[in-house]
């Protein structure tokens, strides 16, 4: 059998581990999501052979109220799989304040910020997100960005992040949707710059089209999304983007373990 | 496990986007590939030129008895086909059909489609429907308050979960059935949805040549429910509605 029939057949691979980049938790205004609790989604993680989780949770990134804290009671949970991004929300300057203080007080479960600044509606480039930014840049720490076509998080605003912070590991989720050329150009250009298939798998010849050569491949995270997107769904998605076996298990866990301590 | 996929279009699109599907050749390797078995086809003629050219194209794209075909409509008030809908479809086994009211601008409802449609809803005749730039969330509700017993098959599903736009339907009318390519893009999608209403009510399809064929089916396959209830989605479901079709 070879590696594609193996993953289609058991849904898994024993020694290709699935490190998810790119996850969110809990419930959803706009969204009736179906698996939002850890006992779900631990099966959903053996059966997919998912080791890492690095998530980010609605309720940090939409409730000031609840802020980070309810990424943290998850994590505790399962802290060799769950990893917790922390959400940066700049309508908030004291929290982030707060949030840079107690970011290395957790061991090893918080590895990284999360920016949604389209939700946000305040640009990467204001200088809001600039305490949060010094910071990673020190640390030299994964700094994930929702990025869309968009005046807050597209290209232009990330453009600003890359040559400001060049320690900080900059990966953009969804990879500037829609400007997947910009985005192919930034893995060439900048060697900080990583993104995300979040949303790049719902449809065929993206991946296909602008993110199969060698130099690209190796600037990609694998992630779902969850609990939003199905890990079966995506990673058949990924088998049929014609990738060869080397290429999807970089994609799947290689580049993330390559960059990334704590994904190992 | 067999699969029926009912979600496949064929031929070329006046504006190109996926790689289409040319011939029988080439769709018939795909299905190979895939592990297919058969498939409801749609060609990109029915909806772009006139579903009487593209009706004839569809059915003479294969011969094939692993594909089956639909039959476009428009209202029969403006008499644009020049023979008897139901006899055509007879002779040429067309056992499902499907409408493209938004982009042929005309309303998919009790006024416009009348008694033709009540034939479909007692033949049994399954109607497909699609949510890509077919029809919007109202036409569908509107439809099935018109036509409470229609068979219907709801494909191509938005990437957001759309639970609280379908669930209500699948409550309300007993033949109305929905395909899953985009449900298995939500994670846990399938197993949701066949705690609620059994797998019964599920259709299996891949929106190809848009989206990748093992998405879904890798999907379906690693779900966590029981082998029946995969079969039933994978293929049964949509054959038994075919056979139910009364074309006599």
């Amino acid at each position: 059998m070879t590696f594609k029939e193996k993953m289609i057949t058991y849904g898994k691979v024993e020694d290709c581990p699935i490190i998810d980049m790119h996850a969110h938790w809990y419930k959803f205004y706009g969204a009736a999501l179906p698996k939002t609790s850890v006992e779900d989604s631990l099966v959903l993680f053996e059966d997919s052979n998912v080791k890492k989780f690095v998530f980010a949770a609605h309720s940090a990134m939409h409730s000031p109220h609840l802020g980070n804290q309810s990424s943290l009671d998850i994590a505790k949970q399962r802290p060799d799989i769950f990893k917790v991004l922390y959400s940066i929300n700049p309508n908030y300057p004291d929290d982030i304040e707060k949030d840079l203080k107690d970011w290395d007080k957790h061991g090893d479960i918080v590895v990284g910020f999360k920016a949604l600044a389209d939700y946000h509606k305040i640009a990467l480039d204001s200088g809001a997100y600039d305490a949060a930014f010094e910071y990673a840049n020190e640390k030299g720490c994964y700094f994930l960005f929702h990025t869309w076509k968009s005046p807050y998080d597209g290209y232009k605003n990330i453009k600003y992040v890359l040559d400001k912070y060049p320690n900080i590991k900059v990966s953009t989720g969804h990879s500037l949707h829609g400007n997947w050329d910009i985005s192919r150009q930034y893995c060439l250009d900048y060697e900080n710059y990583y993104f995300d298939v979040v949303a790049l798998p719902d449809e065929r010849e993206v991946i296909e089209k602008w993110f199969s050569e060698p130099k690209v491949v190796d600037k990609m995270f694998f992630g779902t999304d969850y609990p939003w997107f199905s890990y079966h769904y995506y990673i058949g998605a990924m088998l049929d983007t014609g990738l060869d076996e080397e290429s999807l298990r970089k994609v799947f866990y290689g580049n993330a373990q390559r960059v990334f301590p704590w994904a190992r | 496990m067999k699969f029926f996929d009912s979600n496949i279009l064929v031929g070329r699109k006046t504006v190109k986007d996926y790689t289409p599907i040319e011939n029988e050749a080439e769709l018939l390797a795909i299905m190979d590939e895939h592990g297919i078995d058969k498939v409801l086809i749609t060609h990109a003629d029915q909806k772009n030129v006139h579903p009487e050219y593209g009706n004839q194209i569809a059915l003479d794209f294969s011969k094939s008895d692993r594909v089956e075909k639909m039959f476009a409509l428009v209202p029969p008030a403006t008499c644009e086909f020049d023979y008897d809908v139901f006899s055509y479809m007879k002779e040429n086994k067309i056992k499902a059909v499907t409408a493209f009211p938004k982009y042929m601008n005309f309303f998919l409802n009790k006024v416009a489609m009348g008694k033709m449609m009540d034939e479909i809803v007692e033949r049994k005749i399954p109607i497909v429907l699609s949510l890509w730039g077919d029809v919007e969330w109202q036409d569908v509700y509107d439809f099935m308050k018109d036509f409470p017993e229609a068979t219907v098959i709801l494909k191509d599903l938005y990437d957001w979960s759309q639970n609280r736009y379908f669930y209500p339907l699948l409550v309300a009318y007993k033949n109305f059935y929905m395909e899953t390519n985009k449900l298995s893009l939500v994670a846990g999608g399938i197993e949701d949805a066949t705690k609620h209403f059994g797998s019964e009510r599920f259709i299996f399809g891949t929106a190809y040549p848009r989206c990748y064929i093992s998405a879904s089916k890798m999907d379906l396959m690693h779900a966590n429910i029981k082998d029946k209830d995969k079969e039933n989605i994978a293929f049964n479901n949509l054959q038994r509605l075919l056979d139910n079709a009364d074309l006599s």
